[in-house]
C-alpha cells in the first residue's frame, strides 16, 4: 500500500491533496475491527471526501456515497476481522485542509483505536496534526523514481497519473482526456471524474485533477 | 486479456491500457500477450460497447502478472494479498521501525512503466548480499525458489507486472551503502523503480534517516506518507 506515496507535482497543487486510510495491524487488533473501518469511511464521507473506495467494491465516482458504504459495511458485518490487503482499508481523499481536520477530529472523537495513515504535503499534514493535538509518529518519504526514467511520460502527465499508485489512470487515456477537452467534447470535470472511475481504491482526487487538466488544456 | 469475436473495432478501449498493449488490427483490436500484464483496466473501464473483452482463466506462471498488477486484493498465488505489506502504516502497533533503523520500499516498475520479473531478481539478488532484513510477509517471497535464496523460480522471470514491492529494514547508519547499491541497480535494470525511505520520528519532531538522505544528497519528495500514531495497544519504542 505504497499507492499513496509517490504522488508528483508542485507544493502548490500538492497542497490540495490528501489522502487518508485507516487500517488494522494483522494478527494484533484486526479482530472485530471491520466496524471501525467502516466508521471511518462514513465519518469521510460525510466530511466533503472529494474521492473514497476500496479496491475490490470501487469508488465513488462508480457508485454512489450511500452504496459505497453500504457495501462496504455489508461485507464488513458478513466477514468481520478479515485481512486488510490493499483493497480491505478503505481509502479517501480530500482536497482541503479543513475536511481533512474535520474527519480527523470525528475520527478521534470515535476513538477507533486501529492506525490513521495520511498522505499529503508534510508540513500541511504536520499542521492538520497539530490542529487536533498530535504530530507525526512515523513518516515514509519519496526519494523519487530511479532507473530508465527516459521511459516515463512528461511531468504534467505524472502529475495526474500518479494520483492513481496503481498505475490504473493510464498517460494514453489522461492525452485523450487533454485532446476531449480541447476539442470540446468533455469539461475538464467529467474527465477528472472519467480519470477517477479507474483508479479503483479511491484515492485520485478528481479537484486537483480536474485544476490539472484544465490548465493543461488551456495552453 | 482476450478480446472476443464480438469486437467491432472500434478502439475505444485502447487509451485505458496502461502497457499500450491494445492496438487495432485489420478487423478487430489485438492485445499483445506479452505486453499485457493482466491488470484488468480495460475490462474494468467497461468502456466495450460489446462485452468483447474477456478475462481469461491463468494458469502458473502468467497468474504472477495479475496477483502483482489487478488492485483488487488476490489471495492463493503468494499467500499474502496485495503488492506490499502493513510496511509503516501500522507501525503505531507493531513496532516494526525503531529510532536507528531505516525502512526501505522499493516499488519497481512503478509509476506506470511496469517490469519484467527478472529485473526485479537482479535488484533482489544485490540486496540480498547486503545482507540486509526483508519483510517476511513481503510478496516476493513467493516468488523465491528457496525462501532463504535470491534466485526466482525460472519459470517468473520473463512475466511482466506493472508494478512489484521489495521492503525490508536496516540500521540508519547503514543509508549511505544501501541507497549507493540502489543507484548501480538503477543503471542495470531495463524499467524504473520508486524509493521509499521510512522513519519513526523522534521525540522533538526530528527524523534522523530523512536529515541523513539530505545530507548524502538525495531530494526526499515535499509528500509523504504520515502514520499520525492513535493506533492501539501501542507499541513501545
Amino acid at each position: 500500500m505504497t499507492h499513496s506515496l509517490h504522488r508528483q507535482g508542485t507544493k502548490e497543487n500538492l497542497s490540495k491533496d490528501f489522502t487518508m486510510y485507516c487500517l488494522p495491524a494483522v494478527g494484533i487488533n484486526d479482530k472485530g475491527s471491520g466496524s471501525k473501518r467502516w466508521r471511518f469511511l462514513e465519518i469521510a464521507l460525510r466530511n466533503n471526501a472529494v474521492n473514497a473506495g476500496e479496491a475490490d467494491i470501487g469508488n465513488i465516482m462508480v457508485h454512489s456515497r450511500q452504496e459505497l458504504s453500504d457495501r462496504v459495511g455489508d461485507r464488513f458485518r458478513n466477514k468481520p476481522g478479515d485481512g486488510v490487503g490493499d483493497g480491505m482499508a478503505p481509502c479517501i481523499c480530500c482536497a482541503s485542509k479543513e475536511d481533512v481536520v474535520n474527519i480527523l477530529k470525528e475520527t478521534l472523537e470515535a476513538d477507533l483505536g486501529l492506525s490513521i495513515v495520511m498522505q499529503g504535503v508534510l508540513e500541511e499534514v504536520e499542521d492538520c496534526l497539530r490542529q487536533v493535538g498530535l504530530k507525526p509518529h512515523t513518516v515514509h518519504h519519496s526519494l523519487g523514481v530511479w532507473g530508465k526514467t527516459e521511459k516515463l511520460p512528461g511531468k504534467e502527465i505524472l502529475e495526474i497519473t500518479t494520483m492513481c499508485g496503481h498505475g490504473m489512470a493510464s498517460p494514453n487515456l489522461v492525452k485523450q482526456c487533454i485532446k476531449d477537452i480541447i476539442s470540446g467534447r468533455t469539461t475538464p470535470r467529467e474527465a477528472a471524474r472519467l480519470l477517477a472511475q479507474q483508479c479503483v481504491c479511491g484515492i485520485f482526487n478528481t479537484s486537483r485533477a480536474e485544476a490539472l487538466l484544465e490548465r493543461i488544456a488551456s495552453r | 486479456m482476450n478480446v472476443s469475436d464480438e469486437c467491432i473495432g472500434c478502439g475505444l478501449c485502447i487509451p485505458y491500457c496502461p502497457m499500450e498493449a491494445i492496438s487495432l488490427g485489420p478487423e478487430i483490436a489485438e492485445i499483445d500477450q506479452d505486453e499485457c500484464v493482466e491488470c484488468n483496466a480495460c475490462l474494468r473501464s467497461d468502456v466495450c460497447p460489446t462485452d468483447a473483452l474477456v478475462e481469461p482463466e491463468l494458469e502458473w506462471p502468467r497468474s504472477v502478472r495479475r496477483a502483482f498488477s489487478d488492485p483488487a486484493p488476490q489471495h492463493g498465488l503468494t499467500g499474502i494479498p496485495g503488492r506490499g505489506t502493513e510496511e509503516m502504516k501500522t507501525n503505531d502497533v507493531t513496532g516494526r521501525y525503531h529510532v536507528g533503523e531505516a525502512g526501505i520500499a522499493i516499488d519497481i516498475g512503478r509509476p506506470g512503466v511496469g517490469t519484467r520479473l527478472r529485473d526485479v531478481e537482479k535488484i533482489y539478488k544485490r540486496l540480498v548480499k547486503l545482507g540486509l532484513h526483508f519483510e517476511e510477509r513481503n510478496p516476493v517471497k513467493g516468488l523465491l525458489k528457496d525462501k532463504d535464496g535470491s534466485d526466482f523460480k525460472e519459470e517468473v522471470l520473463n512475466e511482466k507486472v506493472l508494478s512489484i514491492i521489495i521492503e525490508f529494514k536496516m540500521p540508519s547508519s547503514r543509508l549511505q551503502e544501501v541507497l549507493q547499491e540502489l543507484e548501480k541497480c538503477a543503471a542495470d535494470v531495463d524499467t524504473v523503480f520508486s524509493v521509499g525511505l521510512i522513519d519513526k520520528v523522534l521525540e522533538d519532531g526530528s527524523m534522523e534517516n530523512y536529515e541523513r538522505a539530505w545530507q548524502l544528497g538525495y531530494q526526499p519528495s515535499i509528500n509523504a506518507k504520515v502514520n499520525i500514531g492513535v493506533g492501539r495497544p501501542q507499541a513501545k519504542f
